[in-house]
Order: structure tokens, then C-alpha cells, then sequence
């Protein structure tokens, strides 16, 4: 079996860190199927796959690794890096926008990790997922003010471990990486020009390939002895 | 593609043995040339005699090390572009806390925290001195984080290691140099031999372990080389647990 034939899924690779990810992963030879919900028109390398989908939508997610199994064969590798991002005040989050946060940025990794280790677990294969979780897993932050997100960041936090602890035994590896603030569509304008000001390495933003890039890492046999663990990549923000 | 680490060379500590001997080999192989240091002189010397990439250093880290110690390191085995530091060298003393003795307790803090602490302080007083990125990475331990029975000074030492590894790493972010650790999980090495061997506590400990196995050396080595390659370009405070899922419950 060689590295060309190997499968990755990643979400939201429509742009940003996910786009910057999925071409990582292209370079670094596997055939990647980008899930996103406007579709990924950034991508044109051949073994790239344009899948989309709504993660919001729970029913949809239960269909996708068995639509992707159906095309691929298999699937080696699922970085979880969708996720929504609402700004506002805690006291006017609005229980259906929370809702929105809960499905994006944890029912659906918690679908499709699911799916796919049993996939893994029945075939007995194995592989790793890396999901995206962020500074807010351990770190409030308040500038724009963003609790349901800070709140669905600490549960991706809880999801890595818990996987990893269950399927550690079957050579299954679940592991996170914490970004910083990137430079992406994310990271509102503001965040930009000030936040930079907060980041001690040389009071700069990650750009999305030094993300992408400790991500790649969590997916090669360097990595075959880590599991469960949240890599930080975050230019020393935590620290002070 | 040239090899990630050409053209710059890596301190690394406890080179003889276990982890460090591990790191040291494959930074080498990564095109590093490598200064191994170790108290060890004999084992240096069964691992690296005829080795090109691989210089050996003999000294023992437990007594205080003088400002000129890289300097007097240079003059005979050319530092060159020292751009790494892996701190490795470790000392783990077993018995209950009330029988821990002062000797063995400042022995382990000296060799565990003062000397990655010296080596840290006079390697970045050199990069700062010549220009020019530099990259630190210190092996903690899963006991950075959590308690181990009849480890005390041990589990003192490594807490110390992950505080100063984030410590330094703010104060140096901004001369860009980055800071960093592994926190190794039980791994095949000296240090834990006899417990491997002894199979009832092999089997506790493998149960306690979600990948259901220790590791290797090679292992860490790769998390090493990671951290201290270009692909951890935005990493710096970080200390990474590669422990079979160890911590996570
Ligand atoms: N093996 C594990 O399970 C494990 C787990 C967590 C952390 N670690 C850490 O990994 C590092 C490497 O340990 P290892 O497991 O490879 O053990 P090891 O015993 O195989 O290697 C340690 C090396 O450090 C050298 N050393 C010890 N005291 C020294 C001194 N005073 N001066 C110079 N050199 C000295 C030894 O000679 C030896 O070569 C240590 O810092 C240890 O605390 C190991």
C-alpha cells in the first residue's frame, strides 16, 4: 500500500485553515475529499475530492463516511476542522444560534468520528483523526465576546480525549491542535491589526500552513506514540 | 530535498543513552551535526566512535557549569551555527518521599532543572550574540503533569522543566526563538528497565497505557525533531505529551 493511495477527509475546506490543510495533505500524497457546504472551488490538484454537504445537518452527517467509503475504499486519515463562529454577548446568544454552534462545531466531528472508527474498528484498519480545537479550549477570549464558541471548543477538547482513551487499544491515534489566531477569514479585521500585539513569537498571526503543517505531523508514524493530545500551535499566546 | 537540519548543529544532552541517544541519531540523520553530551564517556563511545556526524562530549551535568562552558565546547569541537538545544539528560532517584534524602533531592534538581536551565541560558546567550533563529526543546515527562509513586524529587524536577520550558519560551518569543518539550509516557530506556522487567508491574503499567503498549525512544525522537524542525514554526510554550494516551485519563 503505498502513501498515493491513502484517503483523508477533511472539513471546511472551502477556505482558510481547512483549504490550507487539505492542500498540505494533497502534497503530502494522499488522495483528500474536502467536505464543505458551498463546495471547494479553491482546490483544482487532481486527488482532490469536492463533497458537500451541511454539517449542521445531523442526517447528512450520518450518510457522509459511507459515502465516501462507497467512492474511496477507504478512509485513513479525518481532520475535523469545520467549525462556526458566532460573535455576541453571552446574554443575547440566542438558544437556536447556540444550537448552530453545538451541531457545526461538535455533533458533527462527534458523527463522523464516530462513523468512521467503526469503520476502522469492524474492518479491523486503523487511522487517526486530528480535530481542529483552539485557544478557546483552554482560554476564554473576549474581543468580540464568543462564549457558545469558547464552550464548543472545550467540548472538542473533551472529545479527543475520550476517543483517543477508547480506541487507544485498537492503534486508533485521536488527537487535537490548538491554532492561535490565524490569518483567515476568521479572525475578524480587527483581530488583525491589535491581537497580533498579544502573541509573544514575534507578535505575529499564524499563517494557515504552519497550522496545517503541525496537523501533518499528527497524521505520520512520527507521531504513532501520541494520542489524546492537544498540540498547541499558537506562537506562545497562553503563556503570559 | 535537502535534509531539514543541514547546516546547523544541535547540543543534545544525555546523549548516550535512551531518548537523548536517540534525538542525537536522528537529528544526524536529518543532516545536523550533532554535539552528544553525556556524563557517560564509555557509552559515548560504543554508540558514536566512527560516527561522522556525531561529536562526543563528556561531562557530567550534576556540579555548576561556568559562563564560558559553550565557549570552551567551541574551541575544541567547533559549534558552528548551534542553533538546537535538546535537553535530555535525566536523573530519576525511586523511594518513598520519607526516605528521599537531601543529597538525591538537590542531585535530581541539579541535573534535571539547573542544568537545562545553564544550557538554555548560556545557549541563548550565544544566539543572541550571533543572530539568527534558535530552537530549545526540553524532555519533560508525563510527571510534569501528574504524581508518580516514589518519585518525588523526580516529579518535582519535571514540573520545574515544563514551567521553565514555557517561562523561557515567553521571554525569547520575541527574538524568535522558540521553547518547547515533550512529555514522554513510559519508554523502552535504563531508566525504567527494571521495571519493564519486572512483568507483574510491566502488565500494570501497560494496562494503565489507552495504546496498551510503552514506546520507544525513536518515538520521542521524532516529536523532538518535529519541534525543533521549521514545521513548528508557530509553536513555542507548548509541551507535547507522546505518552500512548497516558494523560488523557
Ligand atoms: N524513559 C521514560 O519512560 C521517560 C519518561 C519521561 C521522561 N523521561 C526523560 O527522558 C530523559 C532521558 O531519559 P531516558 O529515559 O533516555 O533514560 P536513560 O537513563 O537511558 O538516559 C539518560 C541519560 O542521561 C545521562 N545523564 C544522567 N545524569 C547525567 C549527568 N549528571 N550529566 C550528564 N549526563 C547525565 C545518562 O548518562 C544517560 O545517558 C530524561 O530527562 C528523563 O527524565 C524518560
Amino acid at each position: 500500500m503505498t502513501e498515493q493511495e491513502r484517503v483523508a477527509v477533511v472539513t471546511g475546506t472551502s477556505r482558510g485553515l481547512g483549504e490550507a490543510i487539505a492542500r498540505r495533505l494533497l502534497g503530502d500524497g494522499y488522495r483528500v475529499v474536502g467536505i464543505s457546504r458551498g463546495g471547494t472551488t479553491g482546490i483544482t490538484t487532481p486527488g482532490f475530492t469536492d463533497l458537500r454537504a451541511d454539517l449542521t445537518d445531523t442526517d447528512r452527517c450520518e450518510e457522509l463516511v459511507d459515502q465516501v467509503l462507497a467512492a474511496t475504499g477507504r478512509i485513513d486519515v479525518l481532520v475535523n476542522n469545520a467549525a462556526a463562529m458566532i460573535y455576541a454577548p453571552c446574554w443575547e446568544l440566542e438558544p437556536a444560534l447556540l444550537d448552530v454552534l453545538l451541531r457545526t462545531n461538535l455533533t458533527a466531528p462527534f458523527l463522523l468520528s464516530r462513523d468512521v472508527l467503526r469503520h476502522w474498528v469492524r474492518s479491523e484498519t486503523t487511522g487517526t483523526i486530528v480535530n481542529i480545537c483552539s485557544i478557546e479550549s483552554e482560554v476564554a477570549w473576549d474581543s468580540p465576546p464568543q462564549a457558545g464558541y469558547a464552550a464548543t471548543k472545550g467540548g472538542m477538547a473533551g472529545l479527543t480525549r475520550a476517543l483517543a482513551y477508547d480506541h487507544g487499544r485498537h492503534g486508533i491515534r485521536v488527537n487535537g491542535v490548538a491554532p492561535g489566531i490565524i490569518r483567515t477569514a476568521m479572525a475578524p479585521p480587527e483581530a488583525e491589526r491589535d491581537l497580533g500585539t498579544r502573541v509573544p513569537l514575534q507578535g505575529r498571526l499564524a499563517e494557515p500552513e504552519e497550522i496545517a503543517a503541525a496537523v501533518a505531523f499528527l497524521c505520520t508514524e512520527d507521531a504513532s506514540y501520541i494520542t489524546g493530545e492537544i498540540l498547541y500551535a499558537d506562537g506562545g499566546y497562553r503563556l503570559p | 530535498m535537502t535534509p531539514r537540519f543541514a547546516g546547523s548543529t544541535a547540543l543534545v544532552t544525555g546523549a548516550a543513552s535512551g531518548i537523548g541517544a536517540a534525538a542525537a541519531e536522528r537529528l544526524a540523520r536529518e543532516g545536523a551535526r550533532v554535539v552528544a553530551l553525556d556524563r557517560d564517556g564509555a557509552a559515548l563511545e560504543r554508540r558514536y566512535a566512527g560516527v561522522p556526524d556525531i561529536v562526543r562530549v563528556e561531562q557530567d551535568l550534576g556540579g555548576p557549569m561556568p559562563d564560558e562552558f559553550l565557549d570552551s565546547l567551541d574551541s575544541v569541537h567547533r559549534l558552528g551555527d548551534l542553533r538546537i538545544l535538546v535537553n535530555a539528560a535525566g536523573v530519576l532517584h525511586r523511594s518513598p518521599a520519607i526516605d528521599h534524602d537531601l543529597g538525591t533531592w538537590e542531585h535530581t534538581l541539579a541535573v534535571n532543572v539547573t542544568a537545562p536551565y545553564r544550557l538554555s541560558q548560556l545557549f541563548v546567550r550565544r544566539r543572541l550574540r550571533l543572530g539568527g533563529p534558535g530552537v530549545i526543546v526540553n524532555v519533560c515527562s508525563i510527571e510534569s503533569f501528574t504524581a508518580a509513586p516514589d518519585h518525588v524529587a523526580y516529579t518535582v524536577s519535571k514540573s520545574a522543566m515544563l514551567m521553565l520550558t514555557r517561562a523561557f519560551a515567553l521571554e525569547l518569543a520575541p527574538h524568535g526563538i522558540r521553547v518547547n518539550g515533550i512529555a514522554p509516557g513510559v519508554t523502552e530506556t535504563e531508566m525504567n528497565r527494571s521495571l519493564r522487567e519486572d512483568a507483574a508491574a510491566a502488565r500494570r503499567l501497560t494496562g494503565r497505557i489507552p495504546m496498551g503498549r510503552f514506546g520507544v525512544p525513536g518515538e520521542q525522537a521524532a516529536a523532538i525533531a518535529f519541534l525543533a524542525s521549521p514545521e513548528a514554526s508557530y509553536i513555542t510554550g507548548a509541551v507535547l505529551p507522546v505518552d500512548g494516551g497516558w494523560l488523557t485519563a
